[in-house]
C-alpha cells in the first residue's frame, strides 16, 4: 500500500523511480484512485473520476517503460484537468447543468499533449459553473471544499484542481484562467499555480470564458513540476488562433540558477493598505528571504494598473455574454443563480465601453512593459487574504470589479489581461493554518525567469512541505 | 433629477430589456447593473490619453483544417 508520503510525492521526485521502474505506474494510480474514492466524497474535488482510463493508461505505461519505451517525466504520472478541457470519450461538463451530458469526440490540444507525454488522467475536476466566478460553490455539482479546512471556500474558478493537487488526488491539475482562476485557488489551497504567457499554451479544445483573457496552466506541488508540466503542453497550435508561434524553450534546465543580481519590483501601493496583516508579514518576510539569496529589491509605481480590474472586468463581461447569448436566452433555467446573473450583466457593456476597454489594456501593457526595463520580476502577496467561509462566499469582487483604486485585486487581475506569465506558491500560513501565497510576474515570454526566482525561493523555505491535515 | 443628470437606472434597465433579458429578472441585477454602468461612463475621460488598440485579430492566410 502507498501511503501519504507517495501521494504527495512530486512528480521530480516519482518520475525517476517510474523510469528505473522502481515504483510502477499502476501502482501509484491505484493508490492515487483510492485515495480519490477515500477523500473526494469530503472534499468535492473531482465531478468525473476516470478510473477505468486511468488503469488502462497506467498499464500501457508500465509496458511501454519495460519495453524501453520511456516518454519523459509525466511518463505513468496520474494527472486531472479541470472540466472545461474536452476529453474524447469522457464527458466534459463546464460545471454546468448545460452540459452535463456532453460528451466529446476529440480531445483538446492540452489533454492531447499530456496523453502523448504518458500522463494518466484520473478524472475531471470540479469548477465554477462555465469558470464564470470566483468560489467553485456549484449549483450543479456540489462544493469544492479546501483541504486545509472543510469550512473554507478553494477560490476558483480552477478550484477542484487546487483541491485536488492539495490533498494528494493527482501529482497535478490543468487548470484555466481569465482573470485569476489559477492562481487564487493556488493560494487559497497552499500549491503552485502557473499562468504561462498568452498563446505559450493551445486552448483549443476549451471550453471559452472570454477568448482574449483564456489561458492554460497547471496547479502542482512545487515549482519544478509546473515546469516540467508546462514543457509538456507549451507549444504552437495552428487551431487556438492565439498561439504564439515562439516555439517552446527549455523551461526546466534553468530553474536551479539562483536569483543573485536580479532586480524584484514591488508595487506597494497596489497592497500595502489592502492585505490582511498576516499576509503582509509573510510577504515581507518573503522579499527578506529573496534578498537574503541575491534578489535586489526595488520599489516600483504602476498608476495605470489601478484600472487593472475595471479593464478586465470591461473585456470579461462583454465577451463571456457574448459566448453565452443563445444559451442564456434560450436555457436561463439551467444556469446557477450567480453565473446566470452575470451573463446577464454583460449585456450593460456596450460596442464603445468594449472598444475602449481594449485601449485600455494596451495603455496598462505599455506602462507595465516599460517597467520591465528597470526590473525582472514584480512580486506581491497572491492574494489580500487568505481562504474565506463557504457559508460567507467570496463577496469581495461582486460589486468593485468597474470601481478603479489601488489595491491587490489589481495585479491578480493585470497579468491575465496583459497576457504576461504570473506564478503563485506558498509563503507562509496564517495563525489559523491556512496557506498565504506569493506572487511572481514576468515579463511577456520569460516564464523562465519567474520559474527561477520561485524555485530559489522554494528551495529556501519549507511552506510547500506542509500537507493539509485530512489524513 | 436635474438637467445635465443621468438617469443610469433608466439607461441600465433598457439597455437589459433589449439585450433580451425578461422583465422579471431586472429588478434583482438592477443595482449592480446601475454600478456598472456609472463606472463604465467615468471611464470615458480617459480617451484622450488612450492609445489604438493592439491588434486583436491577424490575417488569417490559410484555412483551418
Amino acid at each position: 500500500v502507498i501511503g501519504p508520503d507517495l501521494a504527495y510525492a512530486r512528480i521530480s521526485e516519482l518520475a525517476p523511480l517510474i523510469r528505473k521502474r522502481e515504483v510502477s505506474p499502476v501502482e501509484v494510480t491505484d493508490a492515487v484512485l483510492e485515495r480519490i474514492d477515500r477523500l473526494n466524497p469530503t472534499i468535492n474535488a473531482y465531478i468525473t473520476v476516470t478510473s477505468d482510463v486511468a488503469r488502462d493508461r497506467a498499464r500501457l505505461a508500465e509496458r511501454e517503460i519495460a519495453d524501453g519505451h520511456y516518454r519523459g517525466p509525466l511518463h505513468g504520472i496520474p494527472y486531472s484537468l479541470k472540466d472545461l478541457y474536452l476529453t474524447a470519450g469522457i464527458r466534459t461538463t463546464g460545471g454546468s447543468r448545460i452540459l452535463r451530458d456532453n460528451v466529446p469526440t476529440e480531445d483538446s490540444t492540452v489533454a492531447q499533449l499530456l496523453r502523448e507525454a504518458g500522463g494518466i488522467l484520473v478524472g475531471k475536476t470540479n469548477m465554477h459553473e462555465f469558470a464564470y466566478g470566483t468560489t467553485t460553490i456549484n449549483p450543479h455539482y456540489g462544493t469544492a471544499r479546501n483541504p486545509w479546512d472543510l469550512d473554507r471556500v478553494t477560490a476558483g474558478s480552477s478550484g477542484g484542481s487546487s483541491a485536488a493537487t492539495a490533498a494528494g488526488l493527482g501529482f497535478a491539475s490543468m487548470g484555466s484562467e481569465t482573470g485569476f482562476s489559477i492562481r487564487r485557488p493556488a493560494a487559497f489551497c497552499g500549491v503552485v499555480g502557473l499562468k504561462p504567457t498568452y498563446g505559450r499554451v493551445s486552448r483549443h479544445g476549451m471550453l471559452p470564458a472570454a477568448w482574449s483573457l483564456d489561458h492554460a496552466g497547471p496547479l502542482t506541488r512545487s515549482v519544478e513540476d509546473a515546469a516540467l508540466v508546462l514543457q509538456a503542453i507549451a507549444g504552437h497550435d495552428r487551431r487556438d488562433p492565439a498561439s504564439s508561434d515562439r516555439g517552446r524553450p527549455d523551461f526546466v534546465g534553468g530553474i536551479g540558477h539562483g536569483v543573485a543580481g536580479l532586480r524584484v519590483g514591488l508595487p506597494r501601493h497596489h497592497y500595502e493598505h489592502s492585505v490582511e496583516p498576516a499576509v503582509g508579514a509573510a510577504f515581507d518576510a518573503a522579499v527578506a528571504t529573496l534578498a537574503s539569496l541575491g534578489a535586489v529589491p526595488v520599489e516600483i509605481r504602476l498608476p495605470r494598473v489601478a484600472y487593472a480590474t475595471v479593464t478586465s472586468s470591461i473585456i470579461m463581461y462583454a465577451e463571456v455574454t457574448a459566448a453565452h447569448d443563445r444559451w442564456i436566452h434560450e436555457r436561463p433555467e439551467d444556469y446557477g443563480e450567480d453565473t446566470r446573473g452575470r451573463v446577464r450583466l454583460g449585456y450593460c457593456v456596450g460596442a464603445v465601453d468594449y472598444a475602449r476597454g481594449q485601449r485600455m489594456r494596451r495603455w496598462i501593457a505599455e506602462e507595465i512593459a516599460a517597467t520591465f526595463r528597470d526590473v525582472d520580476v514584480i512580486a506581491s502577496p497572491t492574494t489580500p487574504q487568505v481562504a474565506t467561509p463557504i457559508a460567507g462566499g467570496l463577496p469581495a469582487l461582486r460589486d468593485q470589479g468597474f470601481e478603479v483604486a489601488d489595491g491587490l485585486y489589481n495585479l491578480l487581475r493585470l497579468y491575465a489581461l496583459i497576457g504576461i506569465p504570473a506564478i503563485a506558491i506558498p509563503c507562509g500560513f496564517s495563525p489559523d493554518g491556512l496557506p498565504i501565497s506569493l506572487s511572481i510576474a514576468g515579463s511577456a515570454y520569460d516564464e523562465a525567469t519567474i520559474l527561477r526566482v520561485a524555485h530559489a525561493y522554494e528551495q529556501a523555505t519549507t511552506w510547500s512541505q506542509r500537507r493539509p491535515p485530512i489524513d | 433629477m436635474t438637467m445635465g443628470q443621468v438617469d443610469h437606472a433608466s439607461i441600465t434597465r433598457q439597455r437589459l430589456l433589449a439585450a433580451g433579458v425578461p422583465e422579471d429578472a431586472i429588478p434583482d441585477l438592477l443595482e449592480r447593473a446601475v454600478a456598472i454602468v456609472a463606472g463604465l461612463e467615468r471611464l470615458a475621460e480617459l480617451d484622450p490619453q488612450l492609445p489604438e488598440p493592439a491588434l486583436i485579430w491577424q490575417p488569417v492566410d490559410e484555412v483551418q483544417a
